[in-house]
C-alpha cells in the first residue's frame, strides 16, 4: 500500500462544533498526527467554499486519505465522498469523524470536550491510514413501480408515475379504491366530496393503461433493493365476477349480518355486499372472513355471477421503486371514552361525515333516532394530544379545519342548530384561519377545556361538563348529540407493512421520513418511498401533494439505467471460509448462500441483498466474513488510537 | 427528448423542485433574483422540530443545484415576460449586472476585503453592514461578488474602482450590460416565497420605535452564527444579554383588519427561537404570548411540549394590546390579559420578538389569479394541488400558502413530478 | 400545567354553570351586532384604559354572553364601568366591536333592572317605543286642553295660560314617580349584583352601605371622573351636557315659578342667562351627537340603535321648542308661544317619563351605584379570601 498523506478538516458548524470544541487546538494536534501532510479549519465545512479547500488541497498537497471531523456521517459523509471522487479520489478513502453529536452537542466542559474532540479525530486518522478503495456496485433498474394502497395518495402517486411513462402495479387490502377520503363527504373549501375526488381518480386509473390495479391484495413479501424488488401478493377471491349486474338480490337471501365499516358501523351489511355505495363500484364482493358459504346468494343470482369455489391467487411482480401509501386508520374511542359506546347520541366526526353524505345511511339527514337534534357539542382532539389515557401524544392535524368544515355545512342545512366546540387550541393553520372566522359568524360557540370534558349520558340527555379555562369556570352545556372530533392513527397493519418493506418507524407507529424536513417523502430504505397519511396525519389535499412528490422521487429512481450501492457490504475471504454455514443463518436479509466449488463449500455474499449489518463478520469464527470499510484490522487501529495515551 | 423546465425562486421549494426534476433527467432553468440562492431557509438558524441548523441541511442541496448537470442556474435574473401555454411556454429573463464576470471570479473575497464602501446588509436584515461589492452570505452559491450600483463609489461617484486593481482574476467589468435570455419551457415552477407583513401595521407593539423590539426573523439572524453578532444575542440598545425575552405570536396574522390568515409556521419558530435563546443564555426566562399555538405537523406537538417541560418556556395565551418602553432601561413592558383570571398583566421583559405573519411574492411577468386575501387561486386544490389558474404553471412554496419547510419539499416533488409529466408531452 | 396563573377558587361548595343558548340573540338585538366573532384573545380588556386588576371586560362578558351565562352577566357591575371608548373596537383583531357589545350589554341590563317589563318593550319593539311615546304627549295634550288658564291673546302671558300650581304639581308628581321607579331599579340592580360566583347573596353591614354610598356616588355622579381615564374630550362634551340638563332641570323644575311667568323673561330676567348657556350646552350636545352618529366618527358612534335616534330627537324637539317658546315670548306672539309650550311639554313628559327610568337616561344612576356597589362586592369577596395571586 502506498503512504499514507492524510489531510483533516475540521468544521466549525457556525457555533455547533466551534462553541464547545477549541477548534484551532484540534487543528494543531491534527497536524501532528502520524500521516497527516494537512490540516485545516472552516466554518462550514459542507458549503461551496469548504469544499473547495478540500479539492484543492488533494491536488495540491497529493493527499490520498482524506478526514472530515464535522457533523454525524449520515449528514454528510455522501457529501465528502462527492468531494473526494471530483478530485480523483476514491471516494471510499474519507473517514468522518463525528465531534457534533458525539462531542460538541452533547457537553458543556469546553476543555474535556476539545480533548475529546482530538481523540476522536485521532482515531479517525487511525483509521484513515488503513482504508482501501472501494467501488460501489452498479445494478440495473426495472422499470415498474409498486404502490402500496388505494387511497387518494396511492392513487396519485399512480397516475402521475403511470402518466410519466412507467409501469405501476397499485395493491389495495380493500375490495375498492379510494380509502378514506371516499367516506369524509364534502370537502372543505369546494363542493367536492370525497368521493367525488377519489370517483375522478379512479376512474383516470382505470382508463391509465400503465396502471395495473390490484384490489383485495395484500403485500406478503418485498426482496431484494433498490432499483431490484421481488414482491409476492396475495389475491384474496371476492367470489363475485364481472358479470354482476348489482341486481341486489343476492344482499337479500344472504344470512350473515355484520356491522358495515364503510358507514363506520352506523349500519349493517351482509356478508355478500356493495363495497361502497358509489357507482364506480361496479359489482358485490363477499366478505370471506364472515361468509359461511351457505350458497343462497348463488341460487338466486340471477346471472351466475357468483362462485365460492374461487381461490387465493399468489402474484410475483418485479418492480424497481416501491411506494408505501397505505393511509391510517381513524382513532376509535373505547367505550366509555366521552360517553362513546353509551349512547348512540355521542359518535366520532367520521360517523358524522357519513351522516351528512348525501350517499350515507341517512341520505345526508342529520337524525338521530328520526329526530334532527337542536344542540351538538364537538369535543377536540379525541385520541390526540394525550387528552385520554389512550390517546397519542400528538396532534392529527386535520380534525379541527374537518370539525369547522362538517360544522359549516350543517349550518347550511340546519341554520337553528345550536353548535358549541369544545376545543384545546383551535389549530386552523393557514388559510383554513378563515372557516374559523365563518364559523364564528354563523354562531358556532367556542369554549376552551383544560382536561377532557366529562359527558354525562342519563337517559336521553346528554351533558358535557368541563372547566373552560378562558373563563376559569366550570361549566356545563346540556346537549342533543356529541360529536367526538376523532383523530388518526397508524393503520392496522402498518407493522406487517413496515416489516416486510424494512422501514422505520416512530414510537407512535407512523413510518419514518429519511429525513423529517428535507427527505420527507423518502424511507431510510432505498427505493422505498412514502405517500400520505402513513407518515403521520394529513389532510386530503395534503395526502394528495405527498402521492405526488412520492412519485417525483419514485421517477427520479426509475428514470436512471443504473443506481449504484455502497460497496460498504460484507465480503468473504474464500481462503479462510470453512463452509460452516452460520454465516448463513445469522444474515437477517438472506443474502449470503453457500457455494460449493471444486468441492470446497464456501460463503458468498449477494451485493444487492447485502445491507452492511455486519452481523456475519461478528459471528464469522474464521474472521473470513468481513466488513468491508470496517474490517478487523481497520477496526483495530481505531481501538488502538483510542486507547493510546499521547 | 424532454423539454425543459423553469423554475422561479430559489429558495428550498425551488431547490427541491430543481433537483428532483434533473434527477428525472430533464434540463432546469432556476432563476433566482438575488445574487445567490437559499432563500429564507438560509436566513434561519435551526430549525424545528429536530433543531438541525439550516446550513447544515441546507448548504449542501444548493451545492447540488450549482453542480448538477441538469440546472442552470441564473441568479441575480428576473423572469420579465412569458407567453405561449403548456408545454410551450416562452420566456424572457433579465439577467442583472452584477459588474463581475461570474466565469472569472474565483470567489476570494479580496474585492470584499478592499472594497470602502459600507452598506447595511439585507442578509442580516440591517443588522450589520457589508460592503458595496459583497456576497450576500459566506455560503453564497454561486459564490460570486456582486456590485450594488447604487452604494458603489465608482458608480455613485465615479472614483475609487479598488475592487478592479485588487481582483486577481480580472474579474470587476463596470462596462457589464443587462443581458436578456430567451427560453423555451414546456412548465413553470413558481416557488417566490413570501415577505414578512410590514410590522408597523400593529403599532401598538412598537416595532422600529423601540429598539429592543425584534421580528422573528431578525432573531433568527441574532441567534445565528453567521448573524451579525456571531450568535451572541445581545440587545441593540446596549449590547448587553437579555435576561428574558417575550415572543408575540400572531403579529399581523390572524387579524382581519391586516391579514386573515394563520401563517402556519410562526408558532413552531418561536418556540423553537425560544429554546435556542436558552441554549444560547441559559439564564432567561422566556414567554411566549399565544393564541392557539398550532403545533400540527409531526413531531410539532412533542416539541411544543419538551419547550415546556425540559426547557422550563412560559406559555400564556393572551394577545398583548400593547408594548411600551421604559425610558431609562429600554426594558419593555407587555399588557395583556391573563385569560383564566381575567386579570390585566403588564410583564416587564429585556426583549420583545415578534412573530410577523407573511405575504406571499409573486413574480410580476405571469399574471395568476389570487383570492381575496391576496393569496393565489389553486385551479383544482384537490385533483391538482400544486395548479395555478395557468395550465403548465404550478406554484409551491410559502407562495402559494404560509407553510413549513417539511410541507413546501412535499409541493415541490409534487410540482416536479407534474412539470417532468408535461416536459415529456404527457399530461 | 403551563405557566398560567390559577385562580384561588374559595372553599365553597361547587355549582357548575349551565349554559343557555337564547341570551346571545337578544344581545345582538340590542346592538351587539358583531360580538359572536370573538376569538378570545383578551386584546381588547388588556388594551382598556379603565380595567385594572380583577376589573376585567370586555372579554369575559363576551364569553359569558356567548354562552349565555345570564347569571354572571347579571351580577356584573362591570358593563356600567365601561365609558366606551372604543379602543378596544379599535384594535379588535377579529373585528368584534367589543365596545358596542358592552353597550348592548347596558341596553340589555336596563332591561333586567326594570321590573315594569315596560324597557324590554321599548328596547326590543321600535313600535312600542313610537306608540309609547305618541300616548304620554296625547295624555300631556288631553290635560293642557282640559286644565290650561285662560289664553290671553293681546300679549304673552304664559302663566296664565298654564297656571304654575298644576304644572308645578304635574311636574312634581312625575319627579316623584321616576324616582320612585328609578330606585327599585336600582334596588333590583343590587340584588342582581351582590351575588358571589356560586349565586349567593352577598350581605354587606350598614355601616359599609352608608360610608360607601357617601364616599363614591355623589363624587362620581357629578363628575364622572372615571370618564376622565377614557377619552378626555368625550368626558368634557359629557359634563358639558350633563351640565346642560342639571341647569335645564332647576331652571324648570325646582324654579318653575321663577321661568315660567306671565312676566317677560329672556334677556330679562338673571336666571335667563343660565337658561341660554343650558340650551348652548344641550344644542352642542345634541350636534356632537348627531354629527358623530351620523359620520360614525367614533366607535361608540358605530352602531346607533333605534332608542338612540329616539333619544337624541327627542331632546333635540325639546331644545327646539324650548328655544321657540323663549323667542315667541321674547317677539310677543302669544298663541304660537302657547301651542309652542303646549308641544315642548308633550315631547319633554315621554321624553323623561321613558328615558329615565326605563332606558338610556337611566345610565345617570346605573353608572354611580355600579362603582359603588363593585366597590362594596370587592371589599366582600377580598374579606372571604378570594384573592388574585
Amino acid at each position: 500500500m502506498e503512504q499514507p498523506r492524510i489531510g483533516v478538516y475540521i468544521c466549525h458548524c457556525g457555533v455547533n462544533i466551534a462553541g464547545t470544541v477549541n477548534v484551532r487546538e484540534v487543528v494543531e494536534y491534527a497536524k501532528n498526527l502520524p500521516n497527516v501532510v494537512e490540516a485545516k479549519d472552516y466554518v462550514f465545512m459542507c458549503s461551496a467554499p469548504g469544499q473547495e479547500i478540500i479539492r484543492e488541497d488533494i491536488k495540491k498537497c497529493q493527499l490520498n486519505r482524506v478526514v472530515v471531523a464535522a457533523c454525524s456521517p449520515t449528514m454528510h459523509e455522501h457529501t465528502f465522498r462527492t468531494v473526494l471522487a471530483e478530485a480523483g479520489l476514491n471516494p471510499y478513502l474519507l473517514e468522518m469523524a463525528n465531534i457534533r453529536e458525539h462531542c460538541s452537542w452533547v457537553h458543556t466542559d469546553k476543555v474535556a470536550a476539545t480533548e475529546k474532540a482530538k481523540k476522536l479525530v485521532e482515531i479517525a486518522v487511525a483509521k484513515a491510514s488503513t482504508l482501501e478503495p472501494l467501488e460501489e456496485i452498479e445494478f440495473k433498474v426495472n422499470e415498474n413501480l409498486l404502490i402500496v394502497g388505494g387511497g387518494v395518495a396511492g392513487m396519485t402517486a399512480a397516475l402521475d408515475s403511470a402518466r410519466r411513462g412507467f409501469r405501476v402495479y397499485l395493491v389495495e387490502k380493500k375490495p375498492i379504491l379510494g380509502g378514506n377520503t371516499a367516506r369524509l363527504g364534502r370537502l372543505a373549501g369546494t363542493d367536492m366530496r370525497g368521493v367525488d375526488v377519489a370517483g375522478s381518480m379512479i376512474e383516470y386509473v382505470k382508463r391509465n393503461g400503465m396502471i395495473t390495479t390490484l384490489t383485495n391484495t395484500e403485500l406478503v413479501s418485498v426482496d431484494g433493493s433498490v432499483g431490484n424488488f421481488k414482491v409476492t401478493l396475495l389475491k384474496k377471491p371476492t367470489y363475485v365476477n364481472e358479470k354482476c349486474t348489482k341486481c341486489g338480490e343476492c344482499v337479500k337471501v344472504c344470512p350473515v349480518e355484520v356491522p358495515n365499516e364503510y358507514e363506520f358501523g352506523l349500519t349493517k351489511r351482509k356478508a355478500i355486499y356493495l363495497p361502497s355505495p358509489a357507482s364506480y363500484a361496479s359489482t358485490y364482493v363477499i366478505d370471506g372472513e364472515n361468509c359461511t358459504k351457505c350458497g343462497e346468494c348463488v341460487k338466486i343470482c340471477p346471472v351466475n355471477a357468483i362462485n365460492l369455489e374461487e381461490e387465493s391467487e399468489r402474484i410475483e411482480i418485479y418492480v424497481g421503486a416501491v411506494i408505501a401509501a397505505c393511509g391510517y386508520d381513524p382513532y376509535e374511542p373505547s367505550v366509555g371514552e366521552y360517553g362513546y359506546g353509551l349512547s348512540n347520541k355521542v359518535i366520532t366526526l367520521f360517523q358524522l361525515n357519513r351522516l351528512l353524505d348525501p350517499e350515507g345511511p341517512t341520505n345526508g339527514e342529520l337524525k338521530i333516532d328520526g329526530f334532527v337534534p337542536r344542540s351538538i357539542a364537538f369535543i377536540m382532539c379525541v385520541g390526540s394530544l394525550n387528552t385520554t389515557p389512550n390517546s397519542y401524544p400528538y396532534c392529527s392535524r386535520m380534525c379541527c379545519s374537518s370539525t369547522l368544515k362538517d360544522i359549516l355545512l350543517l349550518k347550511e342545512k340546519y341554520p337553528n342548530i345550536d353548535v358549541y366546540v369544545i376545543y384545546k387550541d383551535m389549530r386552523t393553520y393557514g388559510r383554513d384561519e378563515q372557516l374559523y372566522l365563518t364559523a364564528c359568524e354563523k354562531f358556532v360557540k367556542f369554549a376552551r377545556f383544560r382536561e377532557a370534558p366529562k359527558v354525562s349520558v342519563t337517559g336521553e340527555s346528554l351533558e358535557v361538563t368541563f372547566f373552560e379555562e378562558t373563563l376559569g369556570e366550570e361549566i356545563s352545556i346540556p346537549v342533543d348529540l356529541v360529536v367526538l372530533a376523532v383523530g388518526m392513527k397508524p393503520p392496522k397493519d402498518v407493522e406487517k407493512i413496515r416489516t416486510i418493506l424494512k422501514v422505520g418507524c416512530g414510537p407512535e407507529g407512523f413510518l419514518k421520513e429519511a429525513h423529517l424536513k428535507l427527505r420527507p417523502v423518502e424511507a431510510v430504505t432505498d427505493g422505498v418511498y412514502l405517500a400520505g397519511a402513513v407518515t403521520g396525519p394529513k389532510n386530503v389535499v395534503e395526502s394528495i401533494t405527498s402521492g405526488s412528490a412520492a412519485a417525483s422521487k419514485a421517477v427520479g429512481l426509475l428514470c436512471r439505467e443504473k443506481v449504484r450501492i455502497e460497496p460498504t457490504i460484507a465480503s468473504i475471504r474464500e481462503e479462510l471460509c470453512s463452509g460452516c454455514g452460520i454465516c448463513v443463518s445469522v444474515c437477517p436479509y438472506g443474502a449470503i448462500i453457500i457455494q460449493i466449488k471444486e468441492n470446497t463449500r464456501s460463503a458468498k455474499v449477494e451485493p444487492a441483498l447485502c445491507k452492511g449489518c455486519g452481523v456475519c463478520a461478528a459471528s464469522c469464527p474464521s474472521g473470513a466474513a468481513q466488513q468491508l470499510k470496517y474490517k478487523d484490522i481497520q477496526l483495530k487501529a481505531q481501538i488502538l488510537a483510542a486507547t493510546y495515551k499521547r | 427528448m424532454s423539454k425543459p423546465v423553469l423554475v422561479i425562486g430559489g429558495g428550498i421549494a425551488g431547490i427541491q423542485a430543481a433537483l428532483d426534476l434533473a434527477d428525472q433527467g430533464i434540463q432546469v432553468y432556476l432563476v433566482e433574483k438575488s445574487p445567490s440562492i437559499g432563500g429564507r431557509m438560509a436566513q434561519l438558524d435551526k430549525t424545528f422540530p429536530t433543531l438541525d441548523c439550516a446550513s447544515c441541511i441546507l448548504t449542501p442541496k444548493m451545492v447540488s443545484v450549482a453542480r448538477h448537470n441538469n440546472i442552470k442556474l441564473l441568479t441575480y435574473s428576473e423572469v420579465i415576460e412569458v407567453s405561449g401555454r403548456a408545454g410551450d411556454f416562452n420566456v424572457k429573463i433579465l439577467k442583472k449586472p452584477r459588474y463581475v464576470e461570474e466565469e472569472n471570479c474565483i470567489g476570494c473575497g479580496e474585492c470584499v476585503a478592499k472594497c470602502p464602501s459600507r452598506v447595511p446588509d439585507e442578509f442580516n436584515l440591517k443588522m450589520s453592514n457589508r460592503k458595496a461589492i459583497y456576497f450576500p452570505f459566506p455560503q453564497a452559491v454561486p459564490l460570486k461578488a456582486t456590485i450594488d450600483k447604487e452604494h458603489c463609489l465608482f458608480f455613485t461617484k465615479g472614483v475609487c474602482r479598488v475592487c478592479e486593481r485588487f481582483c486577481p482574476t480580472k474579474a470587476i467589468n463596470f462596462e457589464q450590460q443587462p443581458k436578456t435570455i430567451e427560453l423555451n419551457v414546456a412548465a413553470i415552477i413558481i416557488a417566490t416565497g413570501y415577505d414578512l407583513i410590514d410590522p408597523s401595521l400593529a403599532p401598538l407593539y412598537g416595532y422600529g420605535k423601540y429598539q429592543n423590539v425584534y421580528t422573528s426573523l431578525e432573531f433568527e439572524r441574532l441567534v445565528s452564527s453567521t448573524g451579525p453578532t456571531n450568535g451572541e444575542i445581545i440587545r441593540r440598545s446596549d449590547g448587553k444579554h437579555p435576561k428574558s425575552i417575550a415572543f408575540i405570536q400572531c403579529v399581523c396574522s390572524r387579524d382581519v383588519k391586516i391579514n386573515p390568515n394563520c401563517s402556519a409556521f410562526c408558532c413552531m419558530a418561536s418556540v423553537k427561537e425560544a429554546i435556542l435563546a436558552k441554549e444560547h443564555l441559559g439564564d432567561v426566562d422566556c414567554t411566549i404570548f399565544y393564541m392557539d399555538l398550532r403545533a400540527f405537523g409531526k413531531g410539532y406537538q412533542e416539541f411544543y411540549k419538551r419547550a415546556m417541560e425540559e426547557f422550563n418556556i412560559k406559555f400564556i395565551k393572551a394577545k398583548p394590546a400593547k408594548i411600551e418602553e421604559k425610558p431609562e432601561t429600554k426594558n419593555l413592558l407587555i399588557t395583556y390579559e391573563e385569560q383564566v383570571t381575567g386579570v390585566k398583566r403588564v410583564l416587564e421583559v429585556d426583549m420583545v420578538v415578534l412573530a410577523v405573519g407573511v405575504k406571499p411574492v409573486y413574480p410580476e411577468a405571469i399574471s395568476l389569479e389570487k383570492n381575496e386575501d391576496g393569496w393565489v387561486k389553486l385551479r383544482n386544490p384537490y385533483l391538482d394541488p400544486v395548479s395555478t389558474s395557468i395550465e403548465g404553471v404550478y406554484i409551491i412554496g410559502v407562495a402559494a400558502g404560509a407553510k413549513d419547510i417539511p410541507d413546501s419539499v412535499t409541493q415541490a416533488g409534487a410540482a416536479a413530478v407534474k412539470a417532468s409529466i408535461l416536459a415529456w408531452g404527457g399530461g | 400545567m403551563k405557566s398560567e396563573v390559577i385562580l384561588k377558587q374559595p372553599e365553597v361548595s361547587h355549582k357548575v354553570l349551565r349554559v343557555s343558548p337564547e341570551l346571545p340573540s337578544k344581545l345582538i338585538e340590542l346592538g351587539a351586532t358583531k360580538f359572536y366573532r370573538c376569538f378570545n384573545c383578551g386584546n381588547c380588556t388588556a388594551i382598556c384604559p379603565l380595567t385594572e386588576g380583577k376589573v376585567s371586560y370586555p372579554r369575559k362578558l363576551i364569553r359569558y354572553s356567548l354562552l349565555g351565562l345570564e347569571d354572571r352577566i347579571l351580577s356584573s357591575a362591570e358593563p356600567w364601568l365601561c365609558y366606551y371608548c372604543g379602543e378596544c373596537s379599535d384594535y379588535c383583531p377579529r373585528d368584534a366591536e367589543p365596545g358596542s357589545f358592552m353597550m348592548a350589554l347596558r341596553r340589555y341590563l336596563t332591561t333586567k333592572y326594570d321590573w315594569t317589563g315596560l324597557s324590554r318593550l321599548l328596547y326590543f319593539s321600535k313600535k312600542v317605543e313610537v306608540i309609547a311615546i305618541m300616548i304620554l304627549a296625547a295624555i300631556v295634550g288631553l290635560l293642557i286642553y282640559f286644565l290650561h288658564g285662560p289664553i290671553v291673546l293681546d300679549r304673552v302671558e304664559l302663566e296664565t295660560f298654564a297656571p304654575i300650581h298644576i304644572v308645578d304639581t304635574a311636574g312634581l308628581a312625575v319627579f316623584f314617580i321616576l324616582a320612585t321607579l328609578l330606585i327599585t331599579n336600582i334596588y333590583r340592580m343590587y340584588r342582581y349584583v351582590m351575588r358571589d360566583d356560586q349565586g349567593r347573596r352577598i350581605k354587606i353591614p350598614l355601616k359599609f352601605l352608608i360610608t360607601d354610598f357617601i364616599k363614591t356616588v355623589p363624587l362620581h355622579f357629578f363628575t364622572q371622573m372615571k370618564f376622565r381615564l377614557c377619552k378626555v374630550w368625550n368626558w368634557i362634551n359629557h359634563l358639558i351636557i350633563v351640565y346642560g340638563y342639571a341647569a335645564a332641570f332647576i331652571l324648570f323644575v325646582p324654579l318653575l315659578r321663577f321661568t315660567q311667568t306671565n312676566e317677560p323673561f329672556l334677556l330679562v330676567n338673571p336666571l335667563s342667562i343660565l337658561g341660554i348657556l343650558s340650551t348652548i350646552a344641550l344644542i352642542y350636545g345634541a350636534s356632537v351627537a348627531i354629527h358623530g352618529r351620523v359620520k360614525k366618527s367614533q366607535p361608540m358612534w358605530r352602531y346607533s340603535h333605534s332608542t338612540d335616534w329616539m333619544f337624541i330627537l327627542l331632546l333635540l324637539v325639546t331644545v327646539v321648542t324650548g328655544i321657540l317658546v323663549g323667542i315667541f315670548r321674547l317677539i310677543g306672539l302669544p298663541l304660537a308661544t302657547y301651542i309652542t309650550y303646549s308641544i315642548h311639554l308633550m315631547i319633554v313628559a315621554p321624553f323623561l317619563i321613558l328615558e329615565v327610568p326605563f332606558a338610556k337616561w337611566s345610565h345617570l344612576a346605573y353608572r354611580p351605584f355600579a362603582i359603588y356597589f363593585a366597590g362594596l362586592k370587592e371589599r366582600f369577596l377580598a374579606s372571604r379570601g378570594v384573592m388574585y395571586v
